[in-house]
């Protein structure tokens, strides 16, 4: 596939955002935490996930024109987001390791990134979506990509984190993991019905998806088990001793659900097909 | 300002692909790269079989997606509506090959950059015609300001066709004289 260095880059990036917005809902929620782990582990996906944007290019040495268009280009506001972005999460990482004082700054630094990378999905959305691609068009784009912000990120931050909410409830991760990822299957299906009844270019993509049903079968079935696994484990506190290890499951749990979203970006990606002369 | 575009008479086109040929040849393309391509539809049956051929390329859109999403401003309007591309600013991110709904940008493996009809903008400047047009030995495809076409061809002419993207989305600079046959929604795409 062409654009596996796209997949890594709003896969990874996505991932980073959705663990900064949960790391900052963690600063308000619990005092005196700093989430060490999930903090350089946003970091770095941001910065995973912008070197591998910058193999997508033919002239990577040229990246920084793709800024000379924030007034009209979606792309060009995807990159500038991104940027900052990565900058915030990297800046919140070096607050966690060099500056064990400033508690408010660092809740001013996470607000500002999860905001930002908020913003940044709705680029990456809309920049996929306004192509003439049908089958990134509408709003499934959209949903899948928070999605996999807020369900990635999410069971990250919480398996990275473990050690520091060992004595917190979890139910609320494991209720938001399933929550997106139940909207996320909803509506996925609604898309294939539009993709199905739409133009030819709709219909070739249709076809690429029909012939990977298996695949994505197991993408769901990760997907959903995988946000089950973690309902179970969420809400099963004190339970400790009388189940398998803990983090055993949590690393169940994280692994499934990684591994069938990224399937998901897969077939995002394998099954474009652009309208042209002939495929409209 | 000006907008130039094309004029394409199918009812004269014939699939020679001369116009393919001179446009590959003065932009010097290598083999898979077509900023000009003649594509032939087929359907009916006997005894009524049809087959058209439609040359199309670069619209030089009034509203070019193109343009609107390339994150650099490579793509561009000139003052003459012509849309052209700078090579220094490409940086190669494809997004204006998923963006033109006509399949028009090409992406070039070996520069690491897109590419696209111009117009012949150089040969325009010297008051001749781009390639296409002085070779197609059928004299269907012209080129022109956009009002002076629409009065010579306007009510003879089309823009939307069932094998075209939607005009309505970039009003493309393009006028067809379209067979009869063309207005079929059942077609196969020949192949080569």
């Amino acid at each position: 596939m062409g654009e596996m260095s796209l997949l890594i880059f709003s896969f990874a990036l996505q991932s980073a955002i959705g663990i900064m917005v949960f790391l900052t809902l963690g600063l308000f929620l619990y005092e005196n935490k700093v989430f060490k782990k999930a903090a350089f582990t946003a970091a770095g996906l941001s910065i995973l996930g912008v070197l591998a944007s910058l193999a997508h290019l033919g002239q990577p040495l040229a990246a920084l024109n793709a800024l000379l268009n924030i007034g009209s280009s979606w792309l060009s506001r995807e990159v500038l987001l991104s940027g900052v972005f990565m900058g915030l999460a990297v800046l919140y990482a070096l607050l966690v390791q060099f500056k064990a004082e400033g508690h408010g700054l660092r809740k001013a630094v996470g607000c500002a990134g999860s905001i930002v990378g908020l913003v940044d999905i709705l680029a990456m959305g809309k920049l996929y979506s306004t192509t003439s691609v049908p089958v990134w068009q509408g709003l499934n784009t959209y949903v899948d990509f928070y999605a996999t912000a807020i369900a990635v990120g999410a069971l990250l931050f919480l398996a990275l984190s473990y050690q520091e909410l060992k004595e917190e409830s979890k139910s609320i991760y494991g209720l938001a993991v399933l929550a997106s990822v139940i909207i996320q299957a909803a509506v996925a299906i609604s898309a294939s019905f539009d993709l199905s009844i739409g133009g030819m270019a709709a219909q070739a993509s249709a076809e690429i998806l029909r012939g990977m049903a298996v695949v994505i079968f197991f993408k769901w079935l990760l997907i959903l088990g995988g946000a089950a696994i973690l309902l179970w484990f969420s809400l099963s506190k004190g339970q400790e001793g009388k189940t398998a290890s803990p983090l055993g499951i949590l690393s169940l749990s994280v692994l499934a659900l990684i591994g069938g979203q990224l399937i998901g970006r897969y077939t995002f990606y394998v099954s474009m097909v652009v309208t042209s002369v002939g495929l409209t | 300002m000006t907008q130039l575009g094309f004029f394409f008479d199918m009812t004269a086109c014939g699939g020679c692909k001369t116009c393919q040929i001179a446009c590959s040849d003065k932009n010097d393309l290598k083999p898979g790269m077509l900023f000009r391509k003649v594509n032939g539809f087929e359907g009916g049956k006997f005894p009524k079989p049809w087959i058209y051929y439609l040359s199309t390329t670069c619209n030089h859109c009034e509203r070019p997606k193109c343009v609107e999403g390339c994150p650099t401003q490579a793509m561009h309007k000139l003052e003459n509506g012509i849309v052209a591309h700078d090579k220094d600013k490409c940086i190669g991110c494809r997004y204006c090959v998923w963006s033109c709904p006509y399949g028009v940008p090409q992406f070039n493996e070996e520069t690491g950059r897109v590419g696209k009809c111009d117009m012949c903008r150089d040969l325009i400047e010297e008051g001749e015609n781009p390639a296409c047009v002085d070779s197609c030995t059928m004299r269907a495809i012209e080129w022109g300001d956009v009002e002076e076409l629409k009065a010579k061809y306007g009510e003879d002419s089309v823009k939307d066709l069932p094998v075209l993207p939607d005009s309505s989305k970039t009003k493309p600079s393009v006028f067809i004289k379209a067979k009869a046959e063309a207005s079929n929604r059942e077609f196969i795409l020949k192949e080569d």
